[in-house]
């Protein structure tokens, strides 16, 4: 594992990088989002350029829209732009209501409207992917003044709550203004209701959880009073602070990647992430890593009966037997899934990394967790 | 990028471990050919012989059996060819072909196609195939029967007609190999040395192999105890090779627990049941017969959890 993590090792030698302006930026349009604006329609950073119920895509520089499809829009930037620029918002001094919203019309959906049944408000620093256990301590060093504007925020929307993070054990995080307390001592961490009730010692009502990113997001749009039009992405080993809307081409090119030599690629860590089918699109707001595999690189998948090794099983973190459970979902023998503790899967993709006949073990678990949520009555 | 600015998508992870179980078959196809050859060393070509009838028969019905079905012959997994090898260890010199080719036949069709492959047997093929010689035509598998035509001694069968007092082999004839065997476990040194590479190359577990060997020494040692005059020690037990030979069969993942702690168990209760096998009944060696009866208890111990479900944070 050690030797596999060496190849998102970013930490080291990695300052953030700023990168030059692209000649056009582009938003995709997927999971539900509805164009906002026309072509030829003038931009400035800020505007709404697609919604989805109430959460916004905002433009992220001064331009004029080129092109609007089903799947995304274009934006060649024009410096200048007749159109007035949007000022800063006061996000401090806004309504406790008001600030939720926004937070939620920036994609931030786990916070709690109502804020009084909030206890205890534990920030999330124990991922479970590889990429994302090197991306927080980067945030605690590079970005702390951000994330302390952040947890003034929390503390302005939930008063009365306690705030603590939780890290991992011997990660030598300290931070000024909340409680860190070290909880969990090897990869892959996590932090599930079960912890939660475990760090509080008491049943986890009233428990708001929030990802160290999503703090850092709240932070950024404390500081600047704007919307949130730039994300820190792990681009494979360099760090960017990069627009949303860049080029995944560009930004490739960019940090000298050869653009013809990848063959597939993955948003949001290499070990849980989300694929990517092409390159044409540009970085979404929730976008945190980008991992590009060249053809020779990208893994086997099989569909080779599983051997009952039990590899799998050695290395789940729940305890879950995998062995067991992976041949009953695909066997779409759901029932019997969650029998063997489906739900408590943390989707860490262990055992799919140290399967021995490389079956998509994860995917397996995912559509069998999709069925039987069907299978609840509440849907 | 691939045309169409197309990229190839896998579900995630990513990443994977380079450990296969292609190459675990290999590892393994590579440990039984290294125990054939050190057989037909010591044998010559009636050793030659057998294994070569019993390999090839075996590749040829898994690959009748395949085409029988209507799919694609996976014959590149070595498993037929492991198996086919493997079976042949396990006999003598000496064994009719046509023995050796049922017994490889049976195998390959009930020990693991008549299941729909490796990975769902229940018990491994080989001792599917050694108990239908052993049953049907038992009388060919005593190395003693061809001891009239040399001047080496095999100590079970010593051990059986004449008691612990008639064998007067030394511990380097075992490791060398002076000694009368089944094909595959003349030379003790070899046996240790092919087992050592499958336990570092991971195709063997450690508990498995623990567990058996403190289950037969524990036992034979009380055997030994209850009466030395009939029970050999457990030194002697181990030294034969055969016993030892068996724990290549203990490799079949689909037919052994999957845990280390029940593997262990595992492997001490398979030991347990070798023994029980030589000192109540008229089997020469009942290793193999014993790893047959020991896959019905595999899932049992298979229920054992070390690991509680934490439901997430470790
Ligand atoms: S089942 Fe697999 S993905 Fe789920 S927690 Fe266990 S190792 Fe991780
Ligand atoms: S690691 Fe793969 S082959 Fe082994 S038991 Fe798990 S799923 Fe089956």
């Amino acid at each position: 594992m050690k030797k596999t993590l060496q190849r998102i090792d970013y930490t080291a030698s990695t300052k953030i990088q700023v990168l030059e302006p692209p000649s056009y930026y582009t938003f995709m349009l997927d999971a539900g989002y509805t164009s906002a604006v026309k072509k030829k329609e003038e931009v400035v950073i800020g505007d709404i350029i697609a919604t989805c119920r109430n959460t916004h895509l905002y433009s992220s520089c001064n331009g004029i829209v080129e092109s609007v499809s089903e799947k995304a829009i274009k934006i060649t930037p024009h410096e200048e732009s007749t159109k007035e620029q949007i000022s800063p918002l006061s996000f401090k001094t806004m309504e406790r209501s008001a600030q939720i919203e926004y937070l939620e019309a920036n994609g931030i959906d786990s916070l709690w409207r109502n804020t009084k049944n909030v206890q205890v408000c534990i920030i999330n620093a124990l991922p479970t992917d590889a990429v994302a256990v090197q991306y927080m301590p980067f945030l605690f060093a590079e970005e702390k003044e951000t994330l302390e504007h952040g947890i003034e925020t929390l503390r302005s929307l939930y008063p009365s709550a306690r705030i603590r993070c939780a890290v991992p054990k011997n990660a030598n995080i300290s931070m000024q203004s909340v409680e860190v307390v070290e909880y969990a001592k090897t990869y892959p961490y996590t932090l599930t209701p079960f912890v939660k009730q475990e760090l509080e010692g008491q049943d986890a009502l009233g428990v708001l959880t929030l990802s160290l990113i999503d703090l850092w997001r709240i932070g950024s749009i404390a500081r600047s009073g704007k919307p949130l039009t730039e994300t820190i992405l792990v681009v494979n080993n360099a760090v960017v602070r990069c627009p949303v809307g860049y080029p995944l081409t560009s930004l490739l090119e960019r940090l000298s990647i050869s653009v013809d030599s990848v063959a597939g690629a993955v948003s949001n860590g290499v070990m849980n992430g989300e694929p990517l089918c092409t390159l044409e699109g540009g970085v979404l707001p929730h976008f945190y890593s980008l991992h590009t595999f060249k053809k020779e690189e990208i893994p086997p998948v099989t569909d080779d009966p599983c051997v009952s090794c039990g590899f799998c099983t050695s290395v789940c973190p729940v305890g879950i037997r995998v062995h067991l459970l992976n041949q009953y979902a695909e066997r779409t023998m759901f029932e019997a899934c969650q029998e063997e503790h489906l739900e408590a899967c943390i989707e860490c993709g262990m055992c799919d990394y140290v399967c021995i006949t490389k079956r998509p073990i994860m995917q397996y678990i995912r559509n069998a967790k999709q069925h039987t949520k069907k299978m609840l009555p509440m849907g | 990028m691939s045309t169409n600015n197309q990229l190839y998508v896998i579900p995630s992870p990513y990443l994977k471990a380079p450990l296969s179980y292609n190459r675990m078959m290999l590892d393994k196809c590579l440990a039984v050919l290294v125990l054939a050859l050190s057989g037909i060393y010591f044998w010559g070509m009636p050793a030659l012989v057998t294994v070569l009838c019993s390999a090839l028969v075996a590749l040829v019905t898994e690959y009748t059996a395949w085409k029988f079905m209507g799919k694609e012959p996976k014959l590149q997994d070595y498993s037929a060819l492991t198996i086919g090898i493997t079976l042949a260890l396990f006999l003598p010199i000496g064994v009719p072909l046509w023995v050796v080719a049922l017994g490889s036949i049976f195998a390959i069709l009930f020990g693991k196609m008549a299941f729909g492959g490796i990975a769902y047997t229940p018990f491994p093929p080989v001792a599917v195939g050694y108990a239908m010689i052993n049953a049907a035509w038992g009388k060919y598998l005593s190395p003693g029967d061809i001891a009239i035509e040399t001047e080496l001694v095999d100590p079970l069968t010593e051990l059986k007609s004449f008691g612990i007092d008639s064998i007067e082999l030394t511990f380097t004839d075992y490791i060398m190999g002076n000694q009368l065997a089944v094909i595959g476990a003349t030379s003790l040194g070899v046996v240790l040395a092919v087992l050592a590479f499958l336990l570092v190359r991971r195709v063997l577990s450690i508990g498995i192999a623990f567990g058996y060997v403190i289950g037969i020494t524990l036992f034979s040692y009380l055997a030994y105890m209850s009466d030395p005059t009939l029970y050999a020690d457990p030194g002697f037990i181990l030294s034969t090779g055969t016993v030892l030979l068996c724990l290549v069969l203990l490799t079949d993942f689909a037919t052994i627990p999957t845990s280390c702690l029940s593997r262990t168990i595992y492997g001490f209760a398979v030991g347990a049941i070798v023994i029980f096998l030589r000192c109540y009944t008229e089997l020469f060696d009942g290793a193999i017969l014993a790893i047959l009866l020991g896959s019905f208890l595999s899932p049992y111990c298979d229920m054992i959890r070390i690991k509680k479900l934490s439901k997430g944070g470790y």
